[in-house]
């Protein structure tokens, strides 16, 4: 009589998480099901609800033991996963820029040690002083031509491209002069 | 334990491929979902064959339940979509809204009523079922006719129940349930139960 009252809060949805436990379970039994029936049946009359055939419960039943069995694979989403979801993707998001902001700051702080060692980061040498070095050593015309206009050349500021430029030094009598 | 979290349980379990789990779902929604579908089929017959393909479709679908409504707002919508195929396969015109949300749909009481008109012994077995309760609940004490009353036709919660009673929950808890037992020994020699079953 216990567990027929239990079923009867059961379908109230007024059972405590505890006496739930295992209630479930009880309706599998041909006892509970046929009380989770007829509970059902009383409140559908006493609203007015006519009724299906006496069998469509059993209908139904037998045209699903024909379908095969469903498994879902993928857990349901409970509430306050949403959350924890959000949660992490804010999570990410600032250890992210948390990441970046650290690297940004060690380079910064590196480049200024170098500088106040006086010692400057080593760089390559600008190409302007080796493009010089070779106009230096041109031939008297074109080498005034160059001179006068490498200034303006396109090559001489090649942003971006100082790492595949070689550095290169020649013994320059006039310049040591 | 609310009645969602039930119907939670139970989905769970059938997703995991327990049948009877999802049988306890037809029984608990299938005049509920009779009484919405008589809203665009008028024959009762007809209205049982697509409540009983909407139950199969939703047992089909049920991997892709994932909670976020309810599962009969879920079922409601199936319910429609089947009605309409129906319809239209019929050649019949389809209704192109439903004139109410699914939202409203937990509540509406003022469908048609079916009725079972199957076969002559069914509509008998109707009408016995439908005598049988109404005088069971003549008789029962005051106490026990409010209090299910107050469930069943009202809706309310227990706690709300105990409030108008001036009662505890248990109190009120305890009542429903010797209402609906009471009335249940009396049908189940009808349906062919066995009255003797003890837990």
């Amino acid at each position: 009589m216990v567990e027929r009252e239990r079923i009867s809060a059961l379908m109230d949805g007024e059972l405590t998480d505890d006496e739930f436990a295992g209630r479930i379970q009880q309706l599998r039994t041909e006892e509970g099901a046929e009380d989770w029936r007829t509970y059902h049946l009383i409140g559908d009359v006493l609203r007015g609800d006519s009724m299906f055939s006496s069998g469509f419960a059993q209908k139904v039943q037998a045209a699903l033991a024909s379908e095969p069995t469903v498994l879902a694979p993928a857990p349901l989403r409970k509430p306050g996963h949403a959350f924890q979801r959000y949660a992490m993707a804010a999570a990410a998001s600032v250890a992210g820029i948390a990441v970046v902001g650290w690297f940004a700051l060690v380079n910064h702080e590196a480049g200024k040690v170098d500088v106040a060692d006086g010692n400057p980061p080593a760089t390559v040498a600008p190409p302007v002083a080796s493009s010089r070095a070779a106009i230096a050593q041109g031939d008297g015309a074109v080498g005034e031509y160059l001179r006068a206009h490498q200034e303006v050349s396109p090559t001489a500021e090649l942003h971006g491209l100082a790492a595949y430029i070689r550095t290169v030094s020649t013994q320059d009598d006039a310049d040591g002069q | 334990m609310s009645d969602r979290e039930i119907d939670q349980q139970l989905v769970e379990r059938a997703q995991k491929g327990d049948k009877r789990a999802f049988d306890m779902l037809v029984v608990k929604y299938q005049r509920k979902l009779g009484r919405l579908l008589s809203r665009f089929i008028r024959d009762a017959a007809e209205v049982e064959d697509v409540a009983q393909e909407a139950f199969i479709k939703a047992y089909r679908a049920l991997p892709s339940f994932r909670g976020d409504s309810a599962f009969y707002t879920w079922l409601y919508r199936i319910g429609i979509n089947t009605a309409k195929n129906y319809l239209v396969a019929r050649g019949r015109r389809a209704p192109t809204s439903t004139g109410f949300d699914s939202e409203e749909a937990e509540g509406f009481e003022d469908a048609e009523l079916l009725r079972d008109v199957n076969t002559p012994e069914a509509e008998l077995m109707s009408k016995q079922i439908g005598n049988v309760v109404n005088e069971t609940m003549a008789e029962l004490p005051e106490e026990l006719r409010m209090a299910i009353t107050l469930r069943e036709i009202e809706g309310l919660s227990y706690e709300d129940i105990s409030t108008i009673m001036n009662c505890p929950i248990g109190t009120v808890r305890s009542r429903i349930f010797r209402a609906r037992e009471t009335i249940a020994e009396r049908l189940r020699p009808l349906l062919g139960t066995s009255k003797d079953k003890r837990w």
